[in-house]
């Protein structure tokens, strides 16, 4: 692990510090207030393995009521602070690099309320993405936006960071299924945002709040829009010689005039990662590539759409392909897919997962960049796609006792992200700018560009102290 | 905004020599009101000023299609038909069709947010935009977004001109998200026989198709006096739309007779008809121009849990006026000719200011979206300003700190 900084001092003194600690505890309680050192360690990193950060406390509100009164008194006596759900974030977005205090709203958890008619979600932004879904699937219904962190990672992160996953071709992302937020400001202002009435007038706030990592404000309670489940799914598991093959299939899907719920893309190395995992499918040593495409709807539909994208693969020279037989089945070939990440464990001592987004036609010439890249750099990268929305996920493998490979990981994974924006695409898909992307920035926005977003976040943070330090460049 | 016509009007070929000719404007200190199709010229208060008049009308064209990404760029004054047909030829269309007289350009829709009932499927602008690029007010050019659907770098200020009635910047070019043509398209209408029509039946089978399997691409509720304005017979009707291959349409299709003849919850028989392809797509493009050719037009929105509430006041309504409801989606909207007489005038002022009263109340808003002058004198256009309206107000400072772009049109007097 790279070392953490302690974060620098805050503006306050030691004795404004204390009666600012005083004052909160008072709030809160002194069993909300974490100070003691081997606590907030605790708090030194999040779901990213490169950048830390140690804040000087950590505040667990309990209520709506807290969390304003907590950033008022930050704010009046210009402390930076950030808000944190369950840390799962990759790109550095809740860690406390400035120092100051890092707000917890890992109490602010109530029951999630379901509104059938809608149907609609009042969540609490403590509620974990799974928490959700279950409570909406107990309806019939649910949360489109699936991170694969979804057992863990909360409601509120997702709307920091505009949260996407595996079905956002046809699903869209968290912006797509917000109906309303009700915020705290960075300026200690409590405010309610858009609603679930349709078409309210004025500026868009909540699509410009969601996504904007925590440096506006934070959300204390999100209305959500579900979707009901599709009445039948079929899930369709082919096997190539290599990404190439995949690919096409991938293009001939959409030029067929479908819109699969999802479509998965696992190279080799990715492959090895998973098979060592719980969650083995047992892919032959052959296969180069394996594709997971998800078509949903009436059920009537589907064994056609099932037969045309094994026509498709077949065109393709797929080595096999099959459909999954049941729920059992499917569930295992998801399962295989959504602990990639976790799964470079099993090859590599560290591992660096990168977020890159391409015109999915793009791929193929991509895919070989990255391969040259690998070389370039001595480092292995598998590679897990959303090939549906041309969300890439490279996973670059190093090890941390070998001096050099983590700058030289870091370094690769930038040159991959330069690929990105070279082919039109992005910088990050779903996990966010954070601290790991603000010199990226400067690819995909001038500085006139850059110099007004800071304008807009001003309007709500003016004394920068929401997070301060990530999403744009300094 | 009838009342607003600029002395002067422009109307660049290119994005560069806009964005010369807004900085002049800016720096001269004049009010600036740019324009796409002009299909909702009316939308909003009469600005305050109206120096120059923008015109869009020459960067009409699709700047990029990458139809296997489902994306095409198109520059702001391109007429929506022109892209649809254009779409059509590859097998793919926008899916949007906003409740506004025909002539919509990309640009207009995107700066009014205007949907129509495919919004039950497809969502609004607001889902379908990925890129955009705009120029400030002073003539600054910018972009923010890009080709692809996933893209959260950075602040996502496209969000925050879709919708913004052309106060904060001018659009001149966006990506949008593109689908693939439907095999098929049909419409189902059930209409309640009696001609005055109760329409509980109706809201019965809509509750009931959305709690069902159906994945209707547009669901709308008629009055009777709706329904003669788009050619049907003068019942109170629910139009679904089913869009897809040919074995789910059917399914659905099949599924919905069966219900309509086997009216459990009434006593009140549904007849059924059929619309196929070219007569459904023709009862849609009815229903989303013709009706708001009205000199008033008036859109409610309200979250779903509250709409009985509305529909209640709405049906009990003294004035005449055609109605039509999306029970899937919350917006309702109001077609209406007023006279200009003094009575009639006063029953509508006191009918919308209940309404009005009632939608707010529940956290709706009631919006005029056209309505004629001596209406709009006594009724105002948005409603009660919303509850972060200062953090509105703040942002139109940082797009256009001189309040030159359509100055008072907007929510609150921006």
């Amino acid at each position: 692990m790279a070392k953490a900084v302690e974060g620098r001092a805050v503006s306050a003194t030691q004795r404004e510090w204390a009666a600012v600690v005083q004052a909160i505890v008072a709030i809160v309680g002194s069993d909300a207030v974490v100070t003691a050192l081997t606590h907030r360690l605790v708090y030194q990193w999040d779901g990213n393995t490169v950048f830390g950060g140690l804040p000087q406390a950590v505040i667990l509100p309990r209520d709506v009521d807290q969390v304003e009164q907590v950033i008022r008194i930050l704010s009046d006596h210009r402390i930076p602070w950030l808000a944190r759900g369950s840390g799962t974030g990759l790109s550095g977005g809740a860690v406390a690099i400035q120092g100051g205090v890092i707000v917890d709203l890992a109490r602010l958890r109530g029951p999630v309320q379901i509104d059938a008619i809608g149907p609609l979600a009042r969540v609490a932004p403590g509620v974990t993405n799974l928490e959700l879904n279950r409570a909406a699937a107990a309806r019939g219904y649910f949360y489109a936006p699936d991170p694969s962190s979804q057992v863990a990672c909360t409601i509120g992160g997702n709307v920091a960071e505009n949260s996407g996953g595996s079905h956002c071709l046809k699903y869209g992302v968290t912006v797509n299924h917000l109906l309303g937020l009700e915020v705290v400001t960075a300026s200690g202002q409590r405010l309610s945002l858009g609603g679930a009435a349709p078409d309210l007038p004025g500026y868009d706030l909540t699509g410009f709040f969601v996504g904007s990592e925590g440096t506006l404000g934070v959300v204390t309670e999100a209305t959500v829009h579900l979707v009901k489940q599709p009445q039948a799914v079929r899930t369709v598991l082919a096997l190539f010689d290599g990404p190439e093959q995949a690919s096409q299939t991938v293009s001939d899907v959409i030029a067929a005039g479908m819109l699969p719920a999802a479509m998965e893309m696992m190279d080799r190395l990715a492959m090895d990662g998973v098979e060592l995992g719980p969650y083995r499918v047992g892919y032959p040593s052959q296969t180069g590539a394996v594709l997971l495409i998800e078509v949903d709807g009436i059920e009537a539909g589907l064994p056609e759409q099932a037969e045309h994208i094994v026509a498709i693969a077949q065109h393709n020279g797929v080595q096999e392909v099959r459909v999954a037989q049941d729920e059992r089945e499917r569930a295992l070939w998801w399962q295989n897919r959504k602990t990639a990440f976790g799964a470079m464990g099993n090859l590599s001592p560290n591992y660096y997962v990168q977020d890159g987004v391409i015109p999915r036609s793009r791929l193929p010439q991509v895919l070989q960049q990255i391969e040259s890249i690998s070389h370039e750099f001595g480092l292995r990268i598998a590679n897990v796609f959303h090939a549906g929305d041309g969300n890439l996920h490279p996973l670059i493998l190093f090890d941390d006792h070998q001096k050099g490979q983590r700058e030289k990981a870091i370094q690769a994974g930038s040159a991959i992200l330069h690929i990105c924006v070279e082919e039109g695409g992005s910088i990050t898909g779903e996990h966010g700018v954070g601290i790991e992307k603000r010199e990226e920035m400067r690819w995909m926005y001038s500085d006139e560009e850059l110099a007004f977003q800071g304008e807009l976040r001003r309007v709500w943070d003016p004394q920068g102290l929401a997070n301060p330090g990530k999403v744009l460049p300094t | 905004m009838d009342a607003a016509s600029p002395a002067e009007r422009i109307e660049p070929a290119s994005e560069e020599v806009l964005a010369q000719q807004l900085a002049q404007a800016y720096h001269t200190h004049r009010a600036v009101l740019p324009r796409g199709g002009g299909s909702q010229w009316e939308l909003g208060e009469v600005p305050t000023r109206a120096d120059l008049l923008l015109s869009l009308g020459r960067l009409n064209g699709i700047a990029e299609y990458a139809p296997e990404e489902l994306v095409v760029r198109v520059q702001a004054g391109m007429a929506l038909e022109a892209l649809q047909s254009f779409l059509q030829v590859h097998g793919q269309w926008f899916p949007v069709e906003p409740v506004a007289v025909p002539g919509s350009s990309i640009g207009g829709l995107l700066a009014t947010g205007a949907s129509g009932a495919r919004r039950l499927a497809f969502g609004t602008p607001r889902d379908l935009v990925t890129g955009m690029r705009f120029v400030l007010p002073d003539g600054r050019q910018m972009h923010n977004g890009s080709r692809v659907v996933k893209d959260v770098a950075g602040y996502d200020v496209k969000r925050l001109l879709i919708g913004s009635l052309g106060t904060l910047a001018v659009i001149t070019e966006a990506w949008l998200r593109v689908r693939p043509l439907p095999a098929r398209r049909q419409t189902v209408l059930l209409s309640s026989k009696d001609p005055v029509g109760p329409v509980a039946p109706l809201q019965t089978v809509a509750h009931r198709i959305l709690a069902s399997e159906f994945l209707p691409t547009a669901m709308e509720e008629l009055d009777a006096r709706a329904a003669v304005q788009v050619g049907l017979p003068g019942h109170a009707t629910l139009a679904i739309e089913l869009q897809g291959e040919t074995a789910e349409v059917t399914y659905q299709r099949d599924r919905l007779a069966a219900w309509a003849s086997k009216q459990e919850d009434t006593s009140t028989p549904l007849s059924l008809d059929l619309l196929e392809e070219e007569a459904s797509d023709a009862f849609w493009t009815a229903f989303h121009h013709r009706l708001p050719q009205a000199p008033l037009v008036v859109r409610v929105g309200v979250a779903l849990a509250d709409f009985p509430l509305i529909w209640e006041t709405v049906i009990q309504r003294k004035v005449e006026s055609a109605c039509v409801a999306g029970p899937g989606h919350g917006v309702l909207r109001l077609f209406a000719t007023p006279s200009e007489e003094r009575e009639m005038l006063a029953l509508w002022v006191d009918f919308l200011t209940r309404l009005r009263a009632q939608t707010e109340a529940c956290g709706g808003a009631l919006v005029l979206e056209k309505a004629p002058a001596a209406l709009r004198e006594r009724v105002s256009v948005w409603g009660k300003p919303p509850a972060s309206i200062e953090v509105m107000r703040a942002i139109k400072k940082r797009f256009d700190p001189l309040g030159l772009l359509n100055p008072g049109r907007f929510v609150g007097g921006i």
